[in-house]
């Protein structure tokens, strides 16, 4: 083949056009650690990256709301556990009550299961984060009210019943409430003790029948005590589960999107050298013609 | 009988065949880096003999005719292969431009905005009384529509400007062929003379080098060195002379239209044709694939939210989440923006229920297109791939014709192009001849001196 200056030249240039064009590709990998940072540099890796982000957005989410369901679950704990040993103390005075033979003394009894009763209403509207907890699902609307003469306990008439559940992992989705229904078996428990205050008021003591009330009652609130431990059991584990998932997310995306520096390192280098062999191959051969060698 | 002004004669001859060929070596050299210049040659014959009585004696040689040296084989697949890199080359580019407007994979784009709403929803689940959470699902939504509008505006954009680039094309093509044209009528008539057209023939072939990236030509070479140019089928310039096209929008296709004709001329191929391709075919079906998204999505989370109720008092109920029905028009329902409280999250009006927040947020994990196979998001995220992969394509087709295209152009040059070392080379030898034929003279001179004094 007839080998012109032309051809030279522009053989020269096309080639030092695609080495300095990898550069650049290399360099801007290199600088942004990213190895996609358009689709067109790798669609179908867009596609997984694009997937693993939205694992990784849901991912974030959950935990957020893992972290309000422990909340809610730690607070309804608590107030459950204050109302049991509530109990335990209402079935104190009652045993007292009914055992100690001094009826003077029932004015002071009375006095105490009133006190508890306001207790245990306030315990039935327990906030948390601004929510009743015990409210079902009508969480602003205040479950209990005890009347002013403490002769009543009305319920919401809306309702105090209703599941609350999160989702809290990919289709899981966990209860995080108790609803006063199931706790307090609805206005049960606090007219058990408006029963009981009015008779000891009345000087009558406490029957049998009632006594063994307060004790279902105290089992059947120490079992949803139980199962609100069980709740943040659970949402304890479910932590655990998606930081797990998270870093598992994390290097898998990485895998996709990031760059690997030593390689991107090492070819850049061999593209640098091919630069240089080019510019300095162009150099001296470029300016060479027969001319220089005619005297 | 050969006499002293023979011997002077052939030596004549020699001294002028010389100099034209330093001339013509001159002016390749003069022309070494002329785009489009193809090296000239002067082709010596023997002048005719003359009859004598030891036989035919020669009378010199005579520089019949200077011409360029060309392949046309080589020019037809160069033009050949321009139009399709041209094309792909021209497809990277405004594909490039489709690929800004998506802005994939990044934490601004539409897919990072969508999951941005879906999680806004969850988070609304767990928090329905919060206003924060409610603000924050207003919020998502709004950036949702806001990056639906804009890439729906971005490609819309870039459809209105390549209008005005086809223009400019056609006119550029229009000029392109009046110069051909022109240069055609003086090339016949160069030749009609008898001259050479060698000059003229270059610069028309240059100009059909910049034709042939644009749109595919066809070139055939008549007898009397002049081409006819055809695109499409349509004769555009020739010796007889050029016909102008022109190129309407209308119901959202262009067409390209010769002179007076009714009938578009088909452009398929070449820079032209990528525009006219993107225009027609592309970008709309990236807008459809997009407002197919869009609205799945409204349809889908309006159904949902105007079946469940807002915290406000009385919970309002039967509101759609957006307005709008496409990417164009996509937006966040302007009541939701002005009163968060009306977002319904609840199923039946109480406060602390989820049931629709779950709903919509679960939304995300719904394959509600393509006929119930794919979610939303994957549906988006294939549109996302599909504008790489078409990129790519683009960018390998042009790689690769550019390739051939410079192989074949190395070829021409390797044909066409002026090599200094040669000229030089053929400068010494003509330059050698040139010094003996004056060495003839001067010999023959002396000769005549001596015939003159021999007669003293």
């Amino acid at each position: 083949m007839r080998i012109t200056q032309t051809t030279i030249a522009s053989t020269f240039l096309n080639n030092i056009n695609d080495t300095r064009e990898r550069i650049n590709d290399e360099q801007t990998e290199l600088a942004s650690g990213k190895r996609v940072m358009k689709v067109s540099d790798d669609p179908v890796a867009t596609n997984t990256i694009l997937r693993l982000k939205a694992f990784l957005g849901n991912n974030a989410q959950y935990q957020k709301n893992n972290a309000q369901a422990q909340t809610q679950a730690e607070a309804t704990e608590s107030a459950l556990s204050s109302f049991s040993d509530l109990m335990v103390s209402l079935k104190g005075v009652l045993s007292q009550a009914t055992n100690g033979a001094n009826t003077a003394d029932y004015k002071t009894y009375s006095d105490q299961v009133d006190e508890l009763l306001s207790q245990a209403v306030e315990l039935g509207n327990t906030q948390s984060n601004g929510v009743y907890i015990f409210g079902g699902t009508n969480t602003k609307q205040q479950p209990f009210t005890l009347a002013a003469d403490h002769s009543t306990v009305t319920a919401n008439p809306n309702g105090i019943t209703g599941t609350i559940q999160y989702p809290v992992n990919e289709g899981v989705t966990q209860t995080v409430n108790i609803d006063g229904q199931q706790a307090f078996q609805g206005t049960a428990i606090f007219e058990l003790m408006i029963n009981v205050k009015n008779e000891l008021e009345a000087g009558q003591a406490p029957t049998t029948a009632e006594s063994q009330s307060v004790d279902g009652f105290l089992s059947s609130v120490t079992a949803a005590t139980g199962k609100a431990g069980a709740m943040i059991q659970d949402l304890d584990n479910n932590d655990t589960q998606l930081a797990a998932q998270q870093t598992q997310l994390q290097q898998l995306l990485s895998v996709q999107q990031d760059s690997d520096v030593a390689e991107t390192t090492i070819k850049m280098n061999q593209d640098q050298l091919e630069l240089q062999a080019a510019l300095s191959s162009g150099a001296s051969v470029l300016p060479k013609t027969l001319l220089d060698f005619l005297r | 009988m050969a006499g002293l002004n023979d011997v002077l004669n052939s030596a004549r001859s020699a001294l002028i065949a010389q100099q034209f060929a330093l001339a013509t070596t001159s002016n390749n050299v003069a022309n070494a880096s002329t785009p489009g210049y193809s090296r000239q040659r002067v082709d010596f014959q023997p002048a005719p003999s003359t009859p004598t009585n030891a036989g035919l004696l020669g009378t010199g040689v005579v520089a019949s005719q200077i011409g360029r040296v060309r392949e046309r084989f080589l020019d037809q697949q160069v033009w050949g292969s321009s139009d399709t890199s041209g094309k792909a080359s021209t497809e990277q580019t405004i594909l490039s431009q489709v690929e800004a407007a998506v802005n994939e994979p990044s934490d601004a784009g539409l897919s990072e905005t969508l999951n941005g709403l879906f999680n806004a929803f969850q988070g609304l689940s767990s928090q329905p009384e919060e206003q924060a959470a409610r603000d924050n699902v207003v919020e998502q939504g709004q950036l949702v529509a806001q990056s639906f509008r804009n890439i729906s505006a971005n490609i819309t954009q870039l459809r209105g400007d390549l209008v005005n680039d086809v223009q400019s094309k056609i006119s550029n093509i229009n000029e392109l062929t009046g110069e051909i044209s022109d240069l055609d009528v003086q090339i016949a008539n160069a030749s009609s003379q008898g001259m050479d057209p060698s000059s003229l023939e270059d610069r028309r072939d240059s100009k059909i080098d910049s034709l042939a990236s644009l749109v595919k030509v066809n070139v055939v070479d008549n007898a009397d060195g002049s081409s006819t140019v055809s695109i499409g089928g349509t004769i555009v310039a020739s010796k007889t002379g050029a016909v102008t096209l022109t190129a309407s929008a209308t119901g959202g296709q262009i067409q390209v239209f010769a002179d007076h004709s009714t009938q578009p001329t088909s452009v398929t191929s070449g820079e032209l044709g990528a525009d006219i391709e993107c225009y027609n075919t592309t970008l709309p079906g990236y807008l459809t694939k997009l407002d197919a998204t869009a609205n799945a999505l409204i349809s889908r989370m309006n159904a949902l939210h105007a079946s469940g109720f807002g915290i406000d008092n009385p919970p309002t109920t039967g509101l759609a989440f957006f307005t709008g029905s496409s990417a164009t028009d996509i937006a966040v329902n302007p009541v939701l923006v002005a009163d968060s409280n009306k977002v319904a999250a609840s199923a039946d009006g109480s406060t602390g229920d989820n049931a629709v927040a779950l709903q919509m947020a679960n939304v995300q994990n719904e394959a509600n297109m393509n006929g119930g196979t794919t979610t939303i998001s994957q549906y988006y995220n294939t549109l996302v791939s599909s504008i790489g992969t078409a990129i790519n394509a683009a960018q390998n087709t042009s790689t690769n014709q550019q390739l051939v295209l410079t192989q074949l152009q190395n070829q021409r040059t390797s044909v066409s192009g002026v090599s200094i070392d040669e000229e030089m080379t053929n400068l010494i030898q003509f330059q050698q001849a040139y010094d003996a034929a004056s060495k003839v003279v001067s010999v023959v001179d002396q000769l005549f001196q001596s015939v003159i004094q021999m007669v003293q």
